[in-house]
Parts: C-alpha cells; sequence; structure tokens
C-alpha cells in the first residue's frame, strides 16, 4: 500500500502501517487484539496483521532495541514516504506516540527526497 | 578547561613543529619496507592534506554517496578538496587555530567530508562523533556526547542542521568555545572569505581524534598523528592483490565515526585516488540487502564490516532482495572490530556462494582504535582458518591444546607488514601460551589526549597493550578474550559503567553492585551481553523476582541494549579487588566457570569447618548450578547461586 503525503490518512490507517511494519521488520507477532508477545522470541502469528496498540511503549512493552527502534524508524519513513528529523522523533515513547508524528508530516506534505 | 598534554611523547601539542623536530622515523613509509611490492609504491604523502591535494585535480574518481532509496550521487574528489578548502577558510576565519579540536556530527553525506577536510585544511584536528539514535532516548546520548566534547576538548562543535537542534543539553553542558554551528551557519558566521592556502601540518601533528567506545564516564579520546594514519592507510593499499591487474573498489556502510568506516575505507580510496562507494549504516541496520547490492552494482572488491554485519545479512536478507546480484567481485570481505564467529562466517559463506560470494574472500582481522586500525590480517585469497582448542587450556598462562571437542576459535592472521604481535604471560612472554596481546607499529596512537595515566598503562616503550588475550600458533594470533574492562556489541565498544548503573538504580538491587560484560559464547553469532546484580538486602521477594526483566528494561531503555542474560547474585558474590572496586574479568569467569559463590557467612560452623580442613567442598556445596549457555532467556533467576 503506498501511501501519498497530503492525502487524509486516519490514525487508525497510521496505526495499522505500522503494525505492518513491525510485523515485516522487526519479527514481532502484532495479534488484532489482547496483547503482544514482545521482544525477538515472539513468533510472528499466522493472519492479518491488526494495529499496534497505541499505548505500547517501544521500550518497556515492546522491548525493542537501538537496531530495532532504528530499523522501525526507517522503515516507517519509507511506508508512509516521510522523513522524521531527530527532533521529530524526541519525546516518541510510544505506538501512538510514533503515530501522531507520522500524522503531522503526512499532513505537511512530501518530503520524500 | 581541558588541560592539555604537552608531553612530546604523546604528541598532542599543538605546535605544529614539534612533532617533527630532529624525529629520526618522520618517513611515513616506516613499516612497510617489509611489505614485498609495496616498495614499488612510491610514498608521496605526507599528511592527509597531501593526500587530498593529490587528488584534487580527479573529477572522475570519488565518493559515490547512495541514498536510502540506493540512488547515487557522486562527489569526486576535486569537489571533496573544494569543499575542505572552503570550510578550512571559514574556520580560520570564525578564529579555529591550528592544532583546535573541531567535534564533527554528521550522518554519512557531502557534509560530513567538507567539516572533516575542512578542519584539516585550517590546521584543526577532527574529532567525528555519533549522531543520535533514532526513536531512542537521549539522555544517555546527551551525557555521552557532552563527556566526549568536554574530553576533546573541542573549540567547536560543526553539525548536520536536523541533529544540531538535539545537541543543545551536550553543548551547554561543555560549552566549547565558539559553539555549535551548522555548515551554513559557518558560512554566514565567517563572512567573506579570502581565498586561503591550507594549513601545511607537519607528520608528526595530530590529524585526529577518535572515541574507541562512547562512555559518559570515562572517555579516552584516542590521538592518532598525520604519520600514523597515512602509515596505516598505505600498509592497507600495499595489501591489496592483484593491484595491476584489478582496479581496486571499495563499497562500505560503515559509520564515519568508526576507525574501520574512516581510517579504513575513505583515506585508502583517497590515497590511490579510487572510487569509494558509501551507504548510509541506518540504511543498512534496516535492509542489510542494500549493502550486497551495493558491492554488486559497482564491482567493489573491497568490503568490511563487523561480524554482526555478516549475520544480519543471513538473518534478514530475502532471495527476492538479490535479484541480478553477483558478489563475485568481492575479493576480500574482512570481518574485524568485534569477535569472529567461525559459524557466522560459514554460514554467510552458504547463505551467500549461490550469488557468487568467493569462501576465500572472507577475511578475520584485528586491529584497535589505539593502532589506528589495523594489527593482523588473515593470509588473502585463503579460506579463514579456525581450530578448536581444550577449554581449560585457553584459560591465561596456559598452553593451548587441541581438542576436537573443545572450543572453536578463528585466526584473526598475521602481523600486517610493519606491525609485531607480541603475547605476554605476566611479564615474559612464553610461546604459545595465553596472554596479553602487545602489539607495536607505526601507526600506533600518539596516546589519549590529555591523559597521561592512561596513557602510559597502555603504551610502554613503544609497544602497546591492547587489553586483549590471545596466543599465537603457527605465526597466526588467535583471540581468547579480554583483560581489559569493554563491551562490544554489533562492532561498538561500550564501557561497562553506563550498562552497570542503569543496572545497579533498579528496585531491589543492592546499590553499586551490578557487573556487564559480554564475551563469545560457543556456537554463537556474536558476543553476548551478561549483566550480573546482586539483589539488596533487604529486597523483598517480589522485587527479587522482578530483578531480572526490570534490569533488561533499564539497560534497553538508557542503552538499547538488550542484555542476553542477567544473573541476581546474593549480596557479596561479585569478587571484589581489596579496595573494593569490582572484578569485572574475574566475575565472568568464575560465571563461565561456574564458580561464582557467595561469600560464607562466618559462623562458627563455617569455622569449624575450615578448621577440619572441608571448607573446599562447602565452598563448591554453595556453587550456584551449572551454567546453561543454551538457555538464552537466561533471565528466570533460575541460576541465582543458592544462600549459603
Amino acid at each position: 500500500m503506498a501511501w501519498r503525503a497530503g492525502e487524509p490518512v486516519t490514525r487508525e490507517e497510521i496505526l495499522q502501517g505500522i503494525g505492518e511494519v513491525a510485523r515485516a521488520h522487526l519479527g514481532l507477532g502484532v495479534p488484532s487484539g489482547g496483547g503482544l508477545g514482545a521482544g525477538r522470541d515472539a513468533e510472528p502469528e499466522e493472519g492479518e496483521a491488526g494495529p499496534l496498540r497505541p499505548e505500547l511503549r517501544l521500550v518497556e512493552d515492546l522491548a525493542l532495541d537501538s537496531i530495532q527502534r532504528l530499523t522501525l524508524a526507517v522503515e516507517v519513513e519509507n511506508r508512509f514516504r516521510i522523513r522524521l528529523d531527530p527532533e521529530d522523533e524526541e519525546g516518541i515513547e510510544t505506538v501512538g506516540d510514533l503515530a501522531e508524528v507520522v500524522g503531522r508530516k503526512l499532513e505537511e506534505g512530501p518530503q520524500d527526497d | 578547561m581541558i588541560e592539555l598534554d604537552r608531553d612530546p611523547r604523546t604528541g598532542v601539542s599543538v605546535d605544529p613543529g614539534l612533532g617533527t623536530a630532529g624525529a629520526p622515523d618522520a618517513d611515513p613509509a616506516i613499516g612497510r619496507a617489509a611489505t614485498p611490492g609495496a616498495s614499488s609504491r612510491p610514498r608521496r604523502s605526507a599528511t592527509l592534506i597531501d593526500l587530498l591535494e593529490r587528488s584534487a585535480d580527479r573529477d572522475d574518481r570519488g565518493l559515490r554517496l547512495l541514498d536510502r532509496h540506493e540512488r547515487e550521487r557522486f562527489l569526486s574528489w576535486r569537489r571533496v578538496a573544494a569543499g575542505a578548502e572552503r570550510t578550512g577558510a571559514a574556520l580560520a576565519a570564525l578564529g579555529v587555530r591550528p592544532g583546535d579540536r573541531v567535534a564533527l556530527v554528521f550522518p554519512t553525506g557531502e557534509e560530513f567530508f567538507d567539516a572533516f577536510f575542512g578542519a584539516l585544511a585550517a590546521g584543526a584536528v577532527p574529532v567525528p562523533l555519533y549522531p543520535p539514535v533514532r526513536l531512542g532516548r537521549l539522555g544517555e546520548y546527551h551525557r555521552a556526547t557532552a563527556g566526549m566534547l568536554r574530553a576533546a576538548g573541542a573549540r567547536v562543535v560543526l553539525a548536520d542542521a536536523r541533529i544540531r537542534r538535539l545537541l543543545g543539553q551536550a553543548v551547554a553542558a561543555a560549552r566549547p568555545e565558539l559553539g555549535c554551528l551548522t555548515l551554513d551557519g559557518l558560512a554566514g558566521a565567517a563572512g567573506r572569505l579570502r581565498p586561503r592556502e591550507p594549513h601545511r601540518p607537519a607528520p608528526g601533528d595530530l590529524a585526529l581524534v577518535q572515541f574507541s567506545s562512547g562512555t559518559t564516564v570515562d572517555p579516552k579520546p584516542v590521538a592518532l598523528s598525520h604519520r600514523a594514519i597515512l602509515a596505516q592507510v598505505e600498509m592497507l593499499n600495499g595489501l591489496w592483490p592483484e593491484r595491476e591487474r584489478i582496479v581496486h573498489s571499495g563499497a562500505s556502510w560503515l559509520p564515519l565515526y568508526h576507525d574501520m568506516g574512516l581510517i579504513g575505507c575513505i583515506f585508502p580510496a583517497l590515497e590511490l585516488g579510487t572510487d569509494m562507494t558509501l551507504l548510509p549504516p541506518e540504511v543498512f541496520v534496516a535492509r542489510p540487502a542494500t549493502w550486497l547490492r551495493a558491492i554488486s552494482r559497482f564491482r567493489a572488491t573491497v568490503s568490511p564490516a563487523p561480524n554482526f554485519a555478516y549475520g544480519l545479512c543471513v538473518a534478514k536478507v530475502r532471495d527476492e532482495e538479490l535479484d541480478g546480484v553477483d558478489l563475485s567481485s568481492w575479493r576480500i570481505a574482512l570481518n574485524g572490530a568485534e569477535a569472529v564467529s567461525a559459524r557466522t562466517l560459514r554460514s554467510f559463506i552458504e547463505r551467500f556462494r549461490p550469488w557468487g560470494f568467493r569462501p576465500e574472500a572472507m577475511t578475520p582481522v584485528y586491529g584497535l582504535a589505539e593502532a589506528a586500525l589495523a594489527v593482523t590480517f588473515s593470509d588473502l585469497g585463503r579460506p579463514f582458518r579456525s581450530g578448536r582448542f581444550e577449554r581449560a587450556s585457553l584459560e591465561p598462562g596456559e598452553a593451548p591444546c587441541p581438542d576436537p571437542g573443545g572450543r572453536e576459535l578463528v585466526s584473526v592472521g598475521r602481523p600486517v607488514p610493519g606491525f609485531e604481535v607480541e603475547v605476554r604471560d605476566g611479564d615474559a612472554g612464553r610461546v604459545g601460551h595465553v596472554g596479553r596481546v602487545w602489539v607495536r607499529g607505526p601507526s600506533l596512537m600518539e596516546g589519549y589526549l590529555g591523559r597521561l595515566r592512561e596513557t602510559a598503562r597502555v603504551l610502554r616503550d613503544g609497544w602497546l597493550d591492547t587489553g586483549d588475550l590471545g596466543f599465537l600458533s603457527g605465526g597466526e594470533l588467535f583471540l581468547t578474550g579480554r583483560a581489559k574492562d569493554l563491551v562490544i556489541l554489533r562492532g561498538r565498544n561500550y564501557g561497562p559503567e553506563e550498562i552497570e548503573a542503569a543496572a545497579a538504580a533498579v528496585p531491589g538491587a543492592r546499590a553499586g553492585c551490578a557487573v556487564a560484560a559480554s564475551y563469545l559464547p560457543e556456537e554463537s553469532d556474536g558476543e553476548e551481553l551478561v549483566v550480573f546484580v546482586e539483589a539488596a538486602r533487604d529486597a523483598s521477594d517480589g522485587l527479587r523476582e522482578r530483578l531480572p526483566a526490570a534490569v533488561r528494561e533499564a539497560v534497553l531503555g538508557a542503552l538499547g541494549l538488550r542484555p542476553d542474560r542477567v544473573e541476581v547474585l546474593a549480596p557479596g558474590t561479585l569478587p571484589r579487588t581489596s579496595s573494593g572496586k569490582l572484578r569485572r574479568g574475574e566475575t565472568l569467569r568464575r560465571w563461565l566457570a561456574g564458580e561464582l559463590a557467595p561469600p560464607e557467612p562466618v559462623t562458627p560452623l563455617r569455622l569449624a569447618r575450615a578448621m577440619a580442613g572441608s571448607a573446599w567442598g562447602y565452598l563448591r556445596s554453595g556453587v550456584r548450578s551449572e551454567v546453561d549457555p543454551a538457555d538464552s532467556t537466561g533471565s528466570t533467576g533460575s541460576g541465582r547461586p543458592e544462600k549459603a
């Protein structure tokens, strides 16, 4: 699914996209409901990837290390065709925080270099 | 602020004349005399400025910068030189003087080179620092950056515009005299520039300060002279095979603040006036296939990476990402900067052989920032060598015994031309025994900038104590572990102190009683991080139970590292020196040997047993159950030693 900057995107769609990125590139199992098996030991679950729950914290709940966080940042940029500056990323603690920043960048228009 | 070390032996004086005064070895070709073939290469440069000028007329060769979409942007050596001249003039106009340290915080890109060579053209000493981690917590980054700015005595910081906005805290803490500027900001502040000849450094002047590990507690700025760097670069370029027939071409995703990325890739390409393909590190980490595609697309002959990168390719690259990829041009796949795992080498070779990867290309090497880079290289064009040795015979002071069921170690090869390696067991060197690895050669650092005591601890009579443990067999070096306190993960060095501080601050942990160490488990793809914490005496059972998870979370949050194992110990278990300092190496050694035991309480019973001569047996009974390296979860507390 290609995203075009400037097109209206719902928060749910952004969360869905982040969930797909996490599933494809971090090996995180993302069950559609309920809890989330985190860390590298988590087996990806079969079936549709659901959205990542916004209250999940990147460190405490998803247990992402620095390489996984970098991968998440880069792949979210690729997915939504945006570019996150270090300043944008400051203070991002949860999946919801990340979704909010992605939404803001999408509204700002094309930034794909 | 920073008291500059003016000891001529450590060479960090900013006096341009001092480094060469009467120095009999001013010839940077020293140490190459023994290199077959290398003597045919005329020595043409004594400093990095000479190198830059020599390639300054090359429009056809230079750096190929790939972006995250793998689009190519060509930066000729002529443009690199022009950028250096411009930035150098601006720095001089700003008031930067020869010998000043200029800190650089840039991602891989054109601006890095403007700033790096610009600082050199102004006669200053560039100090490349790492940019912030993605989606990371910045507290630790600010502290580490401030610590490095202070340790380097940076007079000014040049930064990428996106990064500069984040550097406020670190800059406020370290207060570099001329502040923190972007290159645009620098151009504005410098005003109208007059054309200016680049500063001509002497070969003995400092050319570069690099940090071997980013640590807030004790950052060690490794100070390298032009002479040392040129010796390393010319040595490396003398090693590439069949130079007459094969056009050397490098490819790298390594960060430019890393010695292997800068000294190992950029300078050799500049010296030869050849092409170098660069990929930003984050593009590689997110999509490792981009590295292999770059090698194939630009027919790279040499490309280095730490062991973990080869493992990452095996784990993440999918066949469909390698459409049309042909790795047969890759003659030398250097593997260094961290422990080399035979398992990783085999799995990489097997995985990518169908795409033309030459098994004999895999080249384990060894080096360290304090030696500018490489110290040993495996013989080129030959399959890597490994051996299995009886585990107990790999302890310091022992003579390694071959054992088909023993621990497998990969040879990191022989000393590169100009270098000598000596393994010292205690004060004397006993041939064939495990001991500390000392090295001598033409590219050793001048010292740790401004740190006479730390310098004197590792540099003695022209020899460098690497802090690594190993042995020589058939002229080849095998590394067995480390005597120095350093955690090495994914090619990056960490001081254990930060990890320990994060772990010991967790509720239920005993204050100040944590030890962090990394080691290469057998049959693994890389070093693993183990954190030992003592539980507080008054910790409730609940807190104690939660300790492994809490420690893991704390370390992950503070440093982005996930401990592979957390060992919770009874108070007093960690071995200490007589002055009460934690003994990290001993902690790891005892743990691996299954001997990490809590102290015995002094009771009448114990005294009676000791007197009866059975203290040893009693001690052993308190030892935790055997370490199971296969238990990668390791955090269950099951390995906790029993209370004696």
